[in-house]
């Protein structure tokens, strides 16, 4: 197994971690599973899209690639370097943005009428289905399809056809490999949001409210924490992760599928769910090995799995070890895999007091 | 043949319908119940009493099946029932009811009787669309259902829903869907809390008249001592989880331990 | 003119039977019986299956006899080819065998679906709420992949899937024959559902969804309540599957993966039906149904093009196709949060289970008699 065998399913990996951890993020904090998440990636894209486009045209940027060199590493930027910076920005605020929308304009009026977590999910699904319809109608705007044909024109890296999006990759090189710049972001990414996340939660005053909010909502009250905004700002981190990683779909869509306002979302959103749910939706760096994992299993394992039986038709049906990695999870570790350490751990800690 | 010995011997502790053996259960740290062994006679209507907390409804849910202890056996009928399903102990005879009430909030108060009729071929939703199929036994459930409204004085909130009930008469709901059940042994859970003194003595007419006419056995958990014990048979008192004094209910509630479990907290 | 009116009758009409088959199914589960389930189509899906491929098999089998180029392989390996010539040389001259098909694909597809439903009850049975959802969502995507690769079942190219029989072109009009079948199927289903819930077994589901430790002190047995729930809505999923395969309206003339486990067709579609028309309101559900279908979304699907030139305002330049795409969603979200927001009940809400005339009773036992008119 060469190392670009390795490329599609590390970024397939992180991108599900990415999304993942945002689905556990905003299920601990309001018990709501949120079917709109994956699709905070696809707006985010588009905004983000839209917004180096019009960077590319505004200042007539055309594609020359540039190679550069860092130590040993030589990489080659198809734009320059600060277009992506803003496009990541826009990206991760915009996912952040909507999630936020969904948190105060849909979740919290409901829940005040005493809607069941279930009604809340199915509301998600709602609010998803309106932001679909946004694309729809936002992406098929002459104003920009205009852009992105006046920007195709300049650099010739984006796939239009039906809406889809497709940004060239940059490569970097490492002596003689190469590894392409989606991949490398994707996973530099991974790891940064896990290290974040994990000292936010675990170091930083907003953890300790955000845990306490979690764990006995009435008493975070009377503690004077403002659970609700501990929360909000939950969702709001699990939407900005979502739109880096929607950022991160632009370039990978030789990975993934091309941008569309149902696509990705349609092909993934169950194996973040899958993810979610394998790793523990109670349990935040669960969450990340677990979207990890699923992406693992069904893009190296499975592969690998149908070479060794020489069966290469397995390959199709990589959805369905994640859809058994979830049925087992569920009927007997409801908690995911991270919480089996995490109760040994218990038991060691507290097994004086039984 | 043990019904008969019982009608012979009305009154008698001979017959034993219910027995529980040293129950122990645990939660956590929490010794909710420390080997409780008490005895309900056939026909009897016995009383269990103790403060808050000491683990009356945790025998119930061990009773019938809703808990499994960790020690201990519970015989009814000379059976051992210990960890057998809850409905699977209701259709052997045993039924109960709930501290806190769990109507079926949709339903009207007459459907909430209806549907606790006993478990039959009438509720086979395969031959549901033919009405010949339970027409006979709805019939009868609907009847026994009034009476038993009438019976509560909840006859006027018949076509009300479960969910526009006062806590009283979700409380009344509760002891008339245990009645629609048709069972040997009933267990109330506080079946008068919340209930004003007057419907209080109707309930316990009720369970008087219920154990004349059909033999019917009763344990029944109540707060309101004054009231429950004069139509009481026996009374146990529990306090953290052990039994602290047993035998008829004047010599119970003058006992010294019980005074002091209430007063202790 | 008149013409294309009766046609888009027919297309709607057809629209609101099978609407009306597939979410009562999910209503008797999610509504009656509170099991969430996310995995609705794959139990839809079923009846497609009997359809394109089970049906096909057997019409094959016996047109293999007289007609040239027709063999129970060919109905896989060259799909297209071996329906077209049994649909235009052998079902139109066999009607009677065509009724007879159409009546073992009912069956068949009701037990299919059924034994799916079974199936899915397994986990049902120790899961509760959205981790249930999560599931069942789950396990229909894991068997959508398998169907969708899986050529002896769905065909070599998953795009396209397999051409159906066409049932009813033994009619004059088969496509005026299926909206008609279409909606007898419908009715019977609505009165079926209608007695299902006004009998003692019916008043069940909801009394074990309202409260399972009530239900099981008094004796129920809720693992097989709620294992029934789950079979009978899942047979009627299957059976609507059937309908839409056979009603060259619903699935033109072919059945595809990416059509009959189509999530928001038959999952999320009859979950904002069944929460606009009201959780366990069989009539909520079929009132729902008309209403959406008569008055919007359905036409919109139909003639998007048309509509999107009539509504779309040339200056903004909106792609038409995406228009009626994003109507389409729009629709569904709007339905789903307006009606939880406004409206939680539905339009009409959980009635009681009226087993027998009630008041009857009441008067003669416990209230006094009914005071004469003054
Ligand atoms: N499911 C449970 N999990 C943990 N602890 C429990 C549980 N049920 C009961 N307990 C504990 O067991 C003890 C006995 O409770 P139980 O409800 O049986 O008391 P009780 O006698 O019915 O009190 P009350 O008069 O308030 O109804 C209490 O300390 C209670 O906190
Ligand atoms: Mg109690």
């Amino acid at each position: 197994m060469n190392f670009e065998t390795l490329m599609a399913p590390l970024y397939y990996a992180s991108i599900l971690s990415l999304l993942s951890v945002g689905i556990t993020l905003s299920y601990m904090t309001t018990k709501v599973f949120n079917f709109a998440h994956v699709r905070y990636a696809t707006v985010a894209a588009y905004f983000a899209a839209a917004t180096m486009l019009s960077l590319v045209v505004h200042y007539h940027i055309t594609l020359n690639s540039s190679v550069r060199t860092l130590g040993g590493m030589r990489y080659i930027l198809p734009l320059p370097g600060w277009i992506y910076a803003v496009g990541f920005i826009v990206a991760s605020i915009v996912g952040g943005l909507v999630s936020i929308l969904l948190y105060y304009a849909v979740l919290k009026p409901l829940e005040r009428r005493g809607l069941s977590p279930l009604a809340l999910m199915i509301s998600t699904l709602g609010f998803d289905f309106l932001l679909v319809a946004f694309l729809f109608i936002f992406m098929s705007e002459k104003p920009i399809i205009n852009l992105a044909a006046k920007a195709s024109s300049l650099i010739g890296a984006v796939n239009f056809a039906s809406l889809g999006l497709d940004f060239a990759d940059e490569y970097i090189y490492i002596g003689n490999s190469m590894i392409r710049g989606s991949v490398l972001g994707a996973l530099i990414l991974a790891v940064v949001v896990t290290i974040v996340l994990t000292f936010l939660t675990r170091k930083t005053k907003l953890g300790v409210m955000m845990r306490s909010s979690i764990e006995n909502p009435n008493l975070a009250l009377v503690l004077g924490i403002n659970v609700d905004r501990v929360f909000a700002i939950a969702w709001f981190i699990a939407g900005l992760i979502a739109g880096m990683a929607g950022f991160l779909m632009l370039f990978g869509t030789s990975f993934l599928k091309f941008i569309s306002p149902t696509s990705p979302y349609n092909s993934i959103v169950v194996s973040v769910f899958a993810g979610a749910i394998v790793g523990g939706i109670f349990n935040v760096e669960g969450s990340i090995g677990g979207g990890f994992l699923i992406g693992l299993i069904e893009k190296l394992f499975v592969p690998w799995l149908a070479a060794v039986m020489n069966a290469p038709g397995l390959i199709k049906y990589n959805k369905v070890f994640s859809m058994f990695a979830v049925a087992l999870t569920l009927l007997f570790i409801p908690e995911g895999l991270a919480s089996i350490r995490f109760r040994r751990f218990r038991r060691k800690t507290t097994g004086g007091e039984i | 043949m043990a019904l008969q010995m019982t009608e012979k011997e009305e009154g008698s502790a001979s017959d034993i319908i219910l027995e529980t053996r040293n129950i122990v259960k645990r939660f956590g740290g929490v010794v909710a119940l420390a080997g409780v062994s008490i005895k309900i006679p056939r026909r009897w209507i016995v009383l269990l009493i103790g403060p808050n907390g000491s683990g009356k409804t945790t025998l119930v849910n061990v009773i019938t099946g809703f808990l499994k202890p960790e020690e201990g056996k519970v015989i009814y009928e000379g059976r051992d029932i210990t960890g057998v399903e809850p409905h699977i102990i209701t259709r052997m005879g045993i039924v109960r009811t709930f501290q806190i009430p769990k109507p079926f909030i949709n339903l009207t108060v007459l459907e909430n009787l209806l549907a606790a009729y006993p478990p039959g071929p009438h509720e086979n939703p395969y031959k549901a669309v033919s009405k010949r199929s339970w027409v006979k036994t709805e019939e009868e459930a609907v009847e026994k259902a009034f009476d038993i409204l009438k019976a509560l004085g909840m006859e006027r909130a018949w076509d009300q829903k479960a969910s526009e009930l006062s806590g009283a008469e979700l409380k009344l709901l509760e002891v008339g869907r245990a009645l629609m059940s048709g069972a040997k042994l009933m267990i109330l859970d506080e079946p008068a809390a919340g209930v004003n003194p007057t419907k209080a003595h109707e309930i316990f007419s009720v369970i008087r008249k219920l154990r004349e006419e059909r033999g019917i056995t009763f344990l029944i958990i109540e707060h309101r001592i004054d009231i429950a014990s004069q139509y009481v048979d026996y009374t146990y008192a529990l306090h953290l989880g052990r039994l602290i004094s047993q035998g008829p209910p004047q010599k119970v509630l003058n006992d010294k331990a019980v005074i002091e479990s209430y007063i202790g907290g | 003119m008149m013409a294309n009116f009766a046609v888009l009758a027919e297309q709607i009409l057809s629209f609101i039977g099978i609407y009306y088959i597939v979410s009562i199914g999910l209503n008797l589960k999610a509504g009656h019986m509170g099991i969430p389930d996310f995995g609705h189509a794959m139990f839809f899906a079923m009846g497609g299956i009997v359809v394109g491929n089970i049906v096909a098999h057997i019409a094959a089998a016996v047109a293999a006899k007289s007609v040239p180029g027709v063999t129970v392989a060919g109905v896989i390996a060259s799909n297209t080819k071996t329906l077209s010539i049994m649909n235009t040389k052998f079902f139109p001259y066999h009607p009677l065998l065509d009724i007879g098909l159409v009546i073992f694909a009912l069956v068949l597809s009701l037990i299919l679906g059924g034994i799916l439903g079974w199936i899915a009850s397994l986990p049902a049975l120790r899961l509760r709420g959205e981790f249930l959802a999560i599931l069942l969502l789950t396990v229909a995507e894991g068997l959508r992949v398998i169907f969708t690769y899986t050529k002896s079942l769905m065909g070599s190219t998953p795009t396209v899937g397999l051409s159906t029989p066409a049932l009813f072109s033994w009619t004059h009009n088969s496509g005026l024959a299926a909206t008609i079948f279409t909606i007898i199927v419908a009715l019977i289903v609505y009165v079926y559902v209608e007695r299902l819930h006004n009998s003692p077994a019916g008043r069940l589901f909801r009394a074990a969804r309202d409260d399972e430790d009530a239900a099981k002190a008094l004796g129920k047995n809720v693992v097989t309540i709620r294992r029934d729930a789950m079979i009978i809505g899942s047979a009627l999923a299957g059976l609507a599957g059937a309908v839409y395969a056979l009603n060259p309206f619903l699935g033109g003339g072919s059945v595809a993966a990416v059509s009959i486990f189509n999530r928001v067709w038959w999952t999320f579609w009859p979950w904002a039906l069944i929460i606009l028309g009201g959780m366990a309101s069989n009539r909520g559900t079929g009132l729902a149904t008309i209403i959406v279908g008569v008055s919007l979304i359905w036409p919109v699907r139909l003639y998007s093009f048309k509509v999107a030139q009539v509504l779309h305002a040339s200056a903004l330049g909106i792609n038409p196709d995406q228009f009626a795409n994003a109507l389409e969603y729009a629709f569904i979200g709007l339905i789903i949060l307006i009606v939880q927001a406004v409206l939680p009940r539905g339009i009409i809400p959980e009635y009681p289970s009226r087993t027998l005339p009630f008041e009857k009773y009441a008067r003669g036992k416990v209230l006094p008699p009914k005071p004469k008119e003054e």
